[in-house]
């Protein structure tokens, strides 16, 4: 456990040398340049765009980093041959992989806490509601970033850094479509298409049960037992696939 | 890539096996649950959220037509759900709107939800909005004026304006040849069963969804069981001129030979006299056809 920790705080330190947490300040010039590029609006048209443009920014930019930084956890300690100075002290794979993991999740963690004040601080000037509704959205959305990581990490292990990046964001967009997919397949008259988009539905992680920014911004919020249950959905996903991880890495010859 | 060789044994590999087996079937059956936890009707009351279509344009970049089309895959989806209350309808035109709004020369859309707010939903003035919205982005489409008519025609009872907008649709490229004397005749004889008749046929034609056809066919018989009122009160009031009393019963009209038969009901009920007043009425629909009752 002691040498998971090392490994996370290692790639969070890691991370913040990477100079991540400037994403920050792009998030704060969106959220306050843009209402004040929009000025000509009505107030209320203003402080719906403050809430919708918030929960859009802590998604995106927190997508970006977990594709973008997660498909290099492995890749570049393989690259700069790092990794034979790693594995030749009494780490295992697994524990490398879980680290490698963590630490990036508490970058990202690190990120939406920063962004929430920010946020909620924009709203309040803007006279907009502030409820809970928007903490469960933002909930969800880290776990979908969880679950992003986690799949960036996983091509990671077995494919180079551009196909990682390529599978992870056709699975991304998957993910938001597949219960629409499934939808219209049900309709069609061909069995194969009907049970293609079925498992298509059924492997891809569904990203679209963890999102509630719609609603959440018009101030509806959602049974607690959902929230509760999608996230675990989301973590089940992510427990799955860090194990996955592990297994091909287990296979890896260095 | 290149793996080396097992280094587990065959414990190590059903173990790791086993639990990714288990953790994916645990993930798929809590994805059924979640899943029930929001059913379809939630699901499309969240499309009712959609930002305003003119700041959607912005934030999809250049994939104006791209989020108009998955906005309404989704959209379309919900549409002949016939539980949907008339109230529900509303997120209904919103969505139209909106992917509207991103692509204002998506047609198709106009006509679907147009036909869908004002046959089922019983909004016209939504599927007005939305049409004449269409009408200005694609002035040479000659069925939007025309489903404008309908809603004017049928669900407004306005039958001056609705020839206004069949005047409009029949000059149009590939406008029927039909379209302009039905204007007229629609304009003339406001009220007559037999143009609202015709009127519906050609209607239920441009119309390629079978369940709105149905509709239509519904309305078509509604009319019909006006027709036959009116030909049945006709003969009411000619039994009174010819015996200075009204008739008991309407068998009465057939055996003093005043009409032929009495008419089946096409909507399985049966025609009922009103011997007090001498109006008629069927026993299968409630009331009389609003457009009548003038």
């Amino acid at each position: 456990m002691r040498q998971v920790v090392v490994i996370a705080l290692n790639t969070f330190r890691e991370n913040l040398r990477d100079k991540i947490l400037y994403n920050l300040l792009f998030f704060a010039l969106l959220l306050i340049g843009v209402p004040v590029l929009l000025a000509d609006l009505t107030i209320m048209e203003h402080r719906k765009i403050v809430t919708d443009m918030g929960l859009a920014a802590i998604n995106l930019v927190g997508v970006i980093i977990a594709v973008f930084v997660g498909i290099g956890l492995v890749s570049k300690e393989i690259e700069r041959r790092t990794i034979y100075t790693i594995m030749a002290r009494p780490i295992r794979r697994t524990q490398f992989i879980l680290g490698k993991y963590l630490g990036l999740a508490l970058t990202l963690l690190v990120n939406v806490s920063i962004m929430l004040p920010v946020y909620f601080g924009t709203l309040w000037v803007y006279r907009a509601p502030v409820h809970g509704a928007l903490l469960q959205a933002i909930e969800l959305i880290f776990i979908e970033l969880l679950l992003v990581t986690a799949l960036a990490l996983f091509f990671s292990t077995f494919s180079t850094a551009t196909l990682s990046a390529t599978f992870t964001l056709a699975l991304y967009v998957i993910g938001h479509l597949s219960t629409d997919l499934k939808g219209i397949a049900e309709k069609s008259e061909s069995e194969t298409v009907r049970m293609a988009m079925k498992a298509v539905y059924y492997l891809c992680p569904n990203l679209e049960v963890l999102n509630m920014k719609g609603q959440a911004a018009m101030g509806v919020s959602v049974a607690w037992s959902y929230q509760a249950l999608a996230s675990v959905y989301g973590l089940l996903y992510v427990a799955l696939l860090i194990s996955a991880a592990c297994v091909v890495f287990q296979r890896r010859d260095f | 890539m290149s793996l080396r060789p097992l280094t587990w044994n065959l414990t190590g590999w059903l173990l790791a096996g086993s639990l990714l087996l288990a953790l994916g079937g645990a993930a798929i059956g809590l994805l059924t649950v979640v899943e029930r936890q929001r059913p379809a009707k939630v699901r499309a009351a969240e499309l009712s959220y959609l930002p305003n279509g003119e700041y959607l344009k912005v934030a999809v970049l250049g994939y104006r037509q791209l989020a108009a089309d998955v906005i309404w895959l989704q959209a379309v989806q919900h549409f002949g759900n016939r539980e949907e209350t008339t109230e529900g309808y509303l997120w209904a035109y919103h969505a139209a709107d909106v992917v509207t709004d991103l692509d204002p020369k998506f047609v198709a859309v106009y006509q679907a939800a147009g036909a869908i707010l004002g046959v089922w939903a019983g909004r016209p003035r939504e599927s007005i909005a939305l049409l004449t919205k269409g009408m200005r982005h694609n002035p040479e489409v000659w069925q939007l004026p025309f489903f404008v008519g309908y809603d004017y025609f049928y669900e407004l009872h306005d039958p001056v304006m609705a020839a206004q907008y069949f005047r409009i649709a029949s000059e149009l490229p590939g406008s029927p040849a039909y379209l302009p004397k039905l204007a007229a005749r629609m304009t003339v004889e406001a009220g007559d069963p037999d143009a609202a008749l015709e009127f519906l046929q050609r209607l239920s034609q441009q119309l390629q969804d079978e369940r709105l056809r149905e509709s239509l066919a519904q309305r078509m018989k509604e009319v019909m069981v006006e027709k036959d009122i009116r030909y049945l009160e006709e003969g009411v009031r000619r039994f009174k001129a010819r015996y200075g009393k009204l008739p008991v019963r309407l068998e009465d009209l057939v055996i003093r030979g005043i009409i032929s038969q009495i008419p089946e009901e096409p909507l399985g009920g049966v025609y009922k006299l009103n011997a007090a007043d001498g109006s008629v009425t069927s026993t299968g629909s409630r009331e009389r056809l609003r457009a009548y009752r003038r």
